[in-house]
């Protein structure tokens, strides 16, 4: 019983420390979709996906929900797993003491591919942040080189403005990662892949093999297609 | 108001309380002579916890602050001071009027354990209903109600397994029946409170401040109406069902380790029917 | 002496029978042993799919970014992988067990009612069979054994597969409920001269109150399922957060299943246990009392320790707290349990054989189970281990390494009483090393793996450090794992054949059913020996040192129940809890303001007060014809039968008649979470009406038949209690959505 009494205390102990918020503003918006992270920074509008970006020491209110199913954010070395509910925002503290790469992933069955929605937290010094974040707010880069503007013209007559945004291009759609810095986040597709030209390539050709299930359907692009829209996106720092 | 200042400010020195007070511990030594210290200490702890459900800042906080308060002092006066008081009772400090005379239609309800339990049971249930729960804390005539018809259904409810007469007691199997199903009851009670997405006693939503306290509650304590509301669903689910699980537990031992006292007679054989009891069909 | 006049008692049993041969005789079996091995053998069947689903996880899993299996299939597997252990083996070998031993240790003939025993067991290859047939239509679930929704709902999950699961649990549900009874109403009526309850063997104990825990817990996971189901094929939004839904709610109903679920598992092991180390240990297990007791203690309080499921759901601090709390209490009942079946061990003449090797080994890795256990119940670590690896290796341990290796013991223990030969000790040796070294190895490494990061239900994971390597070692302990349970089954089929035969009581334990002989024969017992002790063979065999008496002198104990009445109650407790969900659900989704048609604004409380005053009435008009059928006045009692089930019927017509009326005013179940719930509850309560008027109908039949002239009415006893049930159900669903608007 003394053990219980003890374990007990520490529990209440632990709890104090690291409970949700009272209610004010979000610093942080993650939203789960099957199989890929919404981020959102609500004070500045920047809108990216499956990497988060934080100062170290700073800790910062996260609000979580989800647009489907249940999913659950966890990143072992920051924080707690909570669930992000359909209907029902959970919200967390995060915060880093020391810069670095931190993995977090998935810890909620959502479906086939539950096992690769992965996400990084990048806590970086404020300096680093303030000049990640001032990137992040510009609209997309304009393409310069010929390739990449028939990349451009492909991302706008194919049907891929009907689920991706690009800022500055076309912002009506979020059921897909916004793309309008993508080739400045590390991985494709939630972690599956490393983010090359020759891997979105891979991606853009057949995204059902690189992750099977996952909703971006196989748009049988040419190979001539592919390649301009791939060089396009990787110009979108 | 801090923490410290609000306990040690906050006591109500209610005359009926302590007139109450005084008033059963005369009359049950008056009844008992030389009572067991076992039994005098039961009856101290009851008559104690009653005074702090009542004049404690427990009762100023359950006046119209906080709804777990309140639950709070519910718990105490049905579920803590009535089988604390009965167990210290024995048959002679119970007047014989119980047993013939005046009292006997109420007497006869406590020996019916059907009656008893839906008058614990109920009684929980019904000083829940919003219009009831809500007039207890504006008016004072049916807050004084609520106090003695819990207080008494409390008694009836514990009579059956704990009162001072054994013939009138349910057998123990019977009796754990009886405080399990008693759980449930106040368990179903407690799931709903809790969970709720509405607030089951609304007056509580906006308390009138008039100690200058709800700073310390809201803030200091961090206890939000919808916190309190699921803390008083809590209090009145976990710690009632423990109650009841510690009299079913020692109703089981009880039941277990009965007649173990009496001599053992290894040398008489057992007469068995020879017809075959257990097997018919 | 006068202590020698202890004496065989005659006890006159129907004249013996002979055990019916053939195939045809073991489907139309109802004896209780035949029923039992069935139960084994089936579960058998099961225990190989449900471990080639694992081995063949664990091939999948052994290095990082495999591609063995696609992720859909290895979706399915693990859903399929848990739902079939612990609804298709866990469970039938349990109740197999119990089936095959309970009337044997009471010194019954049989349980009370056989051919209900028989229908639980069919409903079994039934279930098992209905739910594998989504391989053939489409696919199997693939939404995990707890199919959390919105995941489970049409929109996100559109094979047929999760259709076949609430099915197929609908069905084992009921015959795991049916079993139960049947064994609570065995254990309470049948027990021999001179067993009273406290002389109980643990094991029954310990079925007799894991019964009850069936009875309540089942009926809640069937009312989750049911909602799911009419969520999916009736268009409603039970739990569709976008339509109001509650996916939370799906996971209390579903955890205040699974938590008792998880102790209808660990309690007839502990039961098994309980019986396997005394005897071997050559001495009384320390504490009867305790160990009685501490299984009462965890039957009540796994009732309230649900949402520890739940932690990383944002429930509230109080709430979690509250909690983790009673989660930390249940440990202690257990840790009792696990005291004192140590202190039996300890100064003990311990007998190592393969059963007891198995029940020790049970003892270390439930504790290692039990232990990470209670690390879960202190809310911030829960906050990073559930949900991975860690888990996996908690309930496999005391599933698997708890459970199971009870189930082994239990095995090696009873299978010479079953057979009449002996397991291979030499084989048995190999079984044991080979489980015990596959088991430590294919799940220690999980708790590291969990606490790297490495989350469940992963059909591959990242090359990290470490991960691919500790994987790899899991698999390998799987595999081996999986080779000793082959051992295990070449040990049964050459012993059955070559095996030592096994006598009447080879290992001089001390319960009743070693007092015949191996196998017993069909009637089960010539005679049984006189019971004044928790052990009567100890006693038969030790007359100059016999155990002290239990209970004082009684061979009787104060109360007398018929076995009728006792089922009946048991099930009318099952369809209580069954009721209760729906009511719950009712009061969760109308405590608010809905849009759309509500109670004040479409019922009609007065009509439907007076069809409820009907009702009522027929409750009265029942027990007065009750009255007078024992008084014998056959004539009265059939003109007040007739008027009960009138009144009945004018009920059931009403409430038509207000579906009628709904239906016209466009008030259909998928109209908002009123109507839903308005629907499902007054529906299955109808459900149970049409069911009670049936039944009323026939006992009318029966006696105008001639049926109840003899006086022997438990029949109609018990029909009148499912009557005053369904009454006094409408009585609170009246209150509850009738009234409620009102107050």
């Amino acid at each position: 019983m003394l053990v219980i009494l003890w374990l007990f205390a520490l529990t209440v102990r632990g709890m104090q420390e690291s409970d949700s918020p009272a209610d004010q503003d979000s610093d942080l918006v993650v939203i789960g979709h099957q199989w890929w992270w919404e981020v959102r920074y609500p004070q500045t509008g920047v809108v990216s996906a499956n990497e988060i970006h934080i100062p170290i020491s700073s800790k910062w209110r996260v609000r979580l929900e989800s647009t489907d199913v249940i999913h659950d954010f966890w990143v072992p070395q920051l924080a707690r797993k909570i669930q992000m509910i359909p209907g029902q925002p959970n919200y967390i503290w995060l915060e880093a003491d020391a810069s670095g790469n931190y993995d977090g992933s998935c810890a909620e069955y959502c479906g086939e591919e539950h096992a690769r929605m992965r996400f990084a937290v990048i806590a970086e010094s404020p300096a680093a942040y303030a000049a990640w974040l001032s990137e992040q707010e510009k609209p997309a880069i304009v393409p310069v080189t010929d390739s990449a503007r028939n990349g451009l013209k492909i991302f706008q007559t194919m049907t891929c403005v009907n689920c991706h945004s690009i800022r500055g291009v076309s912002v009506s759609a979020n059921a897909a990662p916004d793309l309008t810095h993508m080739a400045s986040r590390a991985t494709l597709g939630a972690g599956v892949l490393s983010n090359t030209e020759a891997n979105l390539f891979l991606w853009l050709k057949n995204p059902q093999a690189a992750k099977p299930g996952c909703f971006m359907p196989d748009l049988k692009l040419t190979d001539a297609q592919a390649g301009a829209l791939a060089s396009y996106l990787e110009t979108l720092q | 108001m801090t923490t410290k200042q609000f306990i040690i400010s906050a006591w109500n020195w209610n005359p009926w309380v302590i007139a109450i007070c005084a008033a059963t511990i005369i009359f049950y030594f008056a009844r008992q002579r030389s009572p067991s210290r076992l039994k005098t200490g039961w009856l101290l702890a009851g008559t104690a916890i009653f005074f702090f459900t009542l004049a404690s800042p427990i009762d100023a906080l359950a006046d119209g602050y906080l709804f777990s308060a309140h639950m709070l002092q519910h718990l105490l006066l049905l579920l803590v001071v009535p089988p604390l008081i009965l167990l210290s009772l024995t048959p002679r400090t119970v007047p014989d009027c119980l047993q013939n005379g005046r009292w006997q239609p109420a007497s006869k309800i406590l020996r019916q354990p059907m009656a008893t339990w839906l008058l614990g049971v109920g009684g929980m249930w019904i000083w829940h209903a919003p219009a009831l729960c809500n007039a207890a804390v504006t008016n004072a005539w049916i807050h004084r109600l609520q106090y003695v018809s819990l207080l008494f259904m409390g008694f009836a409810f514990w009579w059956p397994i704990i009162g001072p007469w054994a013939k009138q007691r349910l057998s123990p199997l019977a009796g754990i029946i009886y405080l399990f199903s008693a759980c449930i009851g106040c368990t179903i009670l407690g799931i709903i409170i809790t969970f709720s997405p509405v607030e089951v006693c609304t007056i509580y939503l906006h308390p009138m401040d008039m100690l200058g306290i709800l700073p310390l509650i809201q803030e200091q304590w961090g206890l939000t109406p919808a916190k309190d509301q699921q803390l008083g669903g809590l209090l009145m689910w976990v710690p009632a069902c423990l109650i009841y699980f510690c009299g079913i537990l020692r109703l089981f031992f009880r039941w277990h380790g009965e007649q173990t006292d009496k001599a053992i007679d290894p040398a008489s054989p057992f007469q068995i029917p020879l017809s075959g009891v257990p097997y018919e069909h | 002496m006068s202590k020698t006049a202890l004496a065989f008692v005659a006890i006159e049993t129907p004249s013996a029978i002979s055990a019916p041969r053939g195939l045809y005789s073991w489907v139309a079996t109802v004896d209780h042993k035949r029923i039992g091995i069935l139960y084994l053998l089936t579960a058998l069947v099961f225990f190989a799919a449900g471990g080639v689903e694992a081995l063949l996880m664990r091939i999948q899993l052994a290095r990082p970014n495999n591609t063995f299996l696609s992720p859909d299939a290895y979706d399915q597997i693990f859903t399929m992988h848990g739902t079939t252990m612990i609804f298709l083996v866990v469970m039938p070998t349990l109740i197999g067990l119990a089936n095959y031993l309970v009337p044997l240790m009471i010194g019954a003939r049989d349980m009370a009612f056989p051919r209900l025993n028989a229908l639980s067991y069919w409903l079994l290859p039934c279930g098992g069979l209905l739910l594998h047939f989504s391989l053939l239509a489409g696919g199997a679930p693939a939404v995990g054994w707890f199919s959390y929704a919105p995941l489970s709902e049409p929109a996100y999950a559109s094979t047929q597969g999760i259709d076949y699961w609430v099915l197929s649990l609908l069905i084992l549900g009921i015959g795991s409920v049916a079993a139960s009874i049947n064994l609570i109403a065995t254990i309470l009526t049948l027990r021999a001269p001179g067993l009273t309850i406290r002389r109980l063997p643990l094991f029954v104990w310990m079925v007799f109150v894991n019964s009850f825990l069936i009875i309540l817990a089942l009926p809640v996971l069937n009312s989750a399922i049911v909602m799911l189901f009419i969520d999916r094929h009736l268009g409603t939004h039970f739990f569709v957060p976008s339509h109001g839904g509650s996916a939370v709610l799906w996971q209390h109903f579903f955890w205040a299943f699974g938590h008792p679920e998880v102790y209808i598992m660990a309690l007839p092991a502990f039961g098994i246990i309980s019986e396997v180390i005394p005897v071997f240990s050559r001495r009384p297990i320390f504490g009867y009392e305790f160990v009685a007791a501490s299984t009462v203690a965890i039957g009540l309080l796994s009732f309230g320790i649900w949402a520890h499921h739940m932690f990383a759901v944002g429930l509230g601090r109080p709430v979690d707290l509250f909690f983790a709390a009673s989660s930390m209490l249940i440990a202690v009942p257990t840790g009792v349990k696990i005291f004192n079946w140590s202190a039996t061990l300890w100064g003990g003449a311990i007998r190592l054989n393969t059963a007891m090797r198995f029940a020790v080994a049970f003892l270390i890795q439930f504790t290692i189970g039990g232990l990470s256990g209670v690390t879960f119940a202190v809310v911030p670590i829960d906050w990073q281990v559930t949900g991975t690896y860690y888990l996996v290796a908690h309930f496999h341990y005391v599933l698997f390494g708890g459970t199971f290796f009870a189930v082994f013991a239990g095995l090696y223990y009873w299978f010479p009483k079953m057979t009449g030969r002996m397991l291979s000790e030499r084989l048995g040796k190999l079984n044991f090393w080979m489980a015990l070294i596959g088991f430590n190895t294919a799940f220690f490494v999980q708790h590291f793996l969990g606490l790297m990061g490495m989350p469940r239900r992963v059909y591959t994971y990242p090359d990290l450090p470490g991960w691919g390597l500790l994987n790899f070692i899991s698999t390998i302990g799987a595999f081996l794992l999986g080779a000793s349970v082959l051992v295990l089954l070449w040990n049964i089929v050459v012993s059955l054949r070559r095996g030592q035969p096994a006598g009447e009581n080879p290992w001089q334990a001390w319960t009743l059913e070693w007092a015949t002989t191996s196998p017993p024969p069909a009637h089960n017992f010539d005679r049984v020996p006189p019971i004044r002790s928790r052990r009567p063979l100890w006693d038969l065999a030790h007359p100059e040192n016999p155990d002290p008496l239990v209970g004082g002198s009684t061979s009787r104990d104060e109360f007398v129940l018929d076995k009728n009445r006792v089922g009946m109650a048991s099930f009318l407790a099952s369809e209580s809890a069954f009721f209760l969900m729906l009511v719950l659900a009712y009061l969760f989704y109308n405590s608010q303001p809905l849009s759309g048609p509500s109670s004040a604004n479409t019922l009609s409380p007065l009509k439907t007060g007076i069809y409820t005053l009907c009702l009522i009435a027929s409750s009265l008009t029942f027990w007065l014809a009750e009255k007078k059928l024992a008084a014998k006045n056959f004539f009265a009692f059939r003109r007040l039968l007739a008027l009960t089930i009138l009144l009945g019927t004018v009920f059931v017509l009403g409430q038509g008649l207000e579906y009628l009326h709904l239906f016209r005013a466009g008030v259909m179940v998928n109209s908002n979470l009123f109507a839903t719930t308005f629907f499902t509850l007054t529906g299955f309560h109808g459900l149970h009406m049409c069911i009670g008027l049936v039944a009323l109908l026939i006992v009318l039949g029966l006696s105008l038949a001639g049926d109840f002239n003899q006086g022997r009415i438990e029949a109609v006893k018990s029909v009148g209690l499912y009557w005053h049930f369904v009454d006094a159900v409408w009585l609170v669903v009246f209150s509850v959505v009738y009234l409620r608007p009102l107050l």
